[in-house]
């Protein structure tokens, strides 16, 4: 049957495009970005940070010498932010969410205004993401979708072997 | 020529699909797409527009408004970035922007270039080509049915292939569907300049290596003169396009609305596309709309040319 040999051509091209996709995907390293900021003295700083990935995790780390306050929040699939995390840092704070689906995460960040000073100069915070992205769920959706495309070639195997059998039998020569 | 005979030489050569050129295809095709795949997973490159946007929108807002805010743009840029910065518009539109130097086009040329002069080569083989004597048809309809069936299959792969990865590392919406249906018509361009020359060739790795480089040359060169020829400048001394077939491929996607706000998150995709102020972004559809009609008229005219001088030609 020509349009089950399609099918099954259709679903192995697919299939072993998504598996191509994870394994180029796992040729990248994960990424890692640092951010410095300074305190100052009467206005608060404030700034966001997103990072937006498939699936897998990202870690945030903040060090800060004075009063910072973070918020984070999450969206998915480009749907309303919701928030993920809320408090005012100083000193250090880690971090680590995880997602199986395309997700942006977005880090605001408003550093308090203050007079103190730290070893003899402004004070500072450190913000640093790393991404550890996962690229298994492209095995996850491919590998089915090959298998499927196999068992429909073997299919139209057996069914053109039926096909050529049930000629023979009809005695035409 | 009897299009009944074309459709029976094209059902037929659904059977004959050849596996292994079509992995080569989405191979390349993959190839083709590997930026955009590896920044789909992680978005913390380039993105300045964005930064700049945000400390201008983050000191009058409240905290939530700002994230929404920042959403969208995240979001929009992203889709420019998949309109703009991925290889088949690069390679649909390879001669228009001039800041469109990436190698990545070429993948897809060489992909192609393999499929078709692997197919074209075994086409006119007597053992091929004794199959479909059966058939009542010349051998002019049974050209014409191979070539279009298989430019057909080029289409498609490549088209699904970056639906695919735009829906799985992106969001799949509608402006992707149109971005992937959009480069058909250079698609079915490529593939039949390519299916011509290894045609006339008829020796598989010759004809490769002639119609990859003579894809190359045909679209940086006569595609570019198409472009040119249909757009209109501002003049000098700044020498802005003012009605541009790029422009009337954005607003063919639908994102005439996200660029038309007025507001300083419009302004800034605005930016993002390279479009000033000055641009008739309508008149610019309009000459997309001719652009489009020209590549699908001439597509299907080399096609047929090809089958017609090919039709006296011996079977090996």
């Amino acid at each position: 049957m020509i349009w089950l040999r399609v099918l099954a051509i259709y679903f192995l091209v697919i299939g072993v495009a998504i598996v191509l996709m994870g394994v180029l995907g796992g040729v990248r390293e994960p990424i890692s970005e640092s951010f410095l900021y300074e305190f100052h003295e009467i206005l608060p700083e404030r700034d966001v940070k997103y990072v937006s990935l498939t699936s897998g995790v990202v870690r945030i780390s903040i060090i800060s010498e004075a009063e910072a306050y973070v918020t984070i929040y999450r969206s998915v699939f480009g749907g309303g932010p919701e928030k993920l995390f809320e408090r005012v840092v100083e000193g250090l704070e880690k971090l680590e969410f995880a997602t199986d689906v395309p997700s942006s995460y977005y880090v605001y960040i408003e550093l308090m205004p203050t007079n103190e000073l730290v070893n003899g100069s402004r004070p500072r915070m450190l913000l640093d993401i790393l991404v550890e992205p996962d690229y298994d769920f492209t095995y996850v959706f491919g590998g089915p979708i090959i298998g499927v495309g196999v068992a429909l070639l073997l299919l139209d195997r057996v069914v053109a072997r039926r096909e050529a059998s049930r000629f023979l039998a009809s005695g035409v020569s | 020529m009897r299009l009944r005979a074309v459709l029976r030489v094209m059902r037929m050569e659904v059977g004959q699909l050849n596996l292994l050129n079509l992995l080569i295809l989405v191979g390349s095709t993959i190839l083709m797409f590997y930026p955009l795949i590896t920044d789909g997973f992680i978005d913390m490159g380039d993105r300045a527009g964005l930064e700049s946007l945000a400390k201008l929108i983050i000191y009058d807002k409240p905290e939530y408004e700002v994230i929404i805010d920042i959403n969208r743009i995240a979001y929009l840029e992203k889709k420019v970035y998949m309109l703009i910065d991925n290889g088949l518009f690069n390679f649909a539109y390879i001669s228009i922007l001039s800041f469109t130097t990436s190698i990545e086009p070429l993948f897809l040329m060489l992909g192609v270039a393999a499929y078709i002069s692997m197919e074209a080569s075994s086409m006119l083989r007597s053992g091929v080509f004794k199959r479909y004597m059966t058939l009542p048809i010349t051998r002019e309809e049974y050209i014409f049915g191979k070539i279009l069936f298989n430019i057909i299959v080029v289409a498609y792969s490549v088209v699904t292939t970056y639906f695919l990865v735009g829906t799985i590392f992106y969001r799949p919406d509608i402006t992707l569907l149109l971005a992937s249906l959009i480069s058909l018509p250079e698609l079915l361009l490529m593939s039949s300049i390519a299916f011509s020359i290894s045609l006339v060739v008829r020796r598989e790795m010759m004809a490769f290596i002639l119609s990859s480089g003579g894809l190359y040359i045909i679209f940086t060169q006569l595609v570019l003169g198409l472009n040119r020829w249909l757009s209109s400048e501002n003049g000098p001394p700044n020498n802005d396009p003012v009605v541009s077939p790029m422009y009337g491929y954005i607003v063919s996607l639908g994102i005439l609305d996200e660029i038309e706000t007025g507001d300083v998150i419009g302004d800034l995709i605005r930016g993002r596309l390279g479009i000033s102020p000055h641009v008739d972004l309508q008149a610019s559809f309009v000459v997309f709309t001719i652009y489009i009609i020209v590549v699908i008229a001439v597509s299907l005219l080399i096609v047929l040319l090809t089958a017609y001088f090919l039709r006296r030609v011996e079977v090996d």
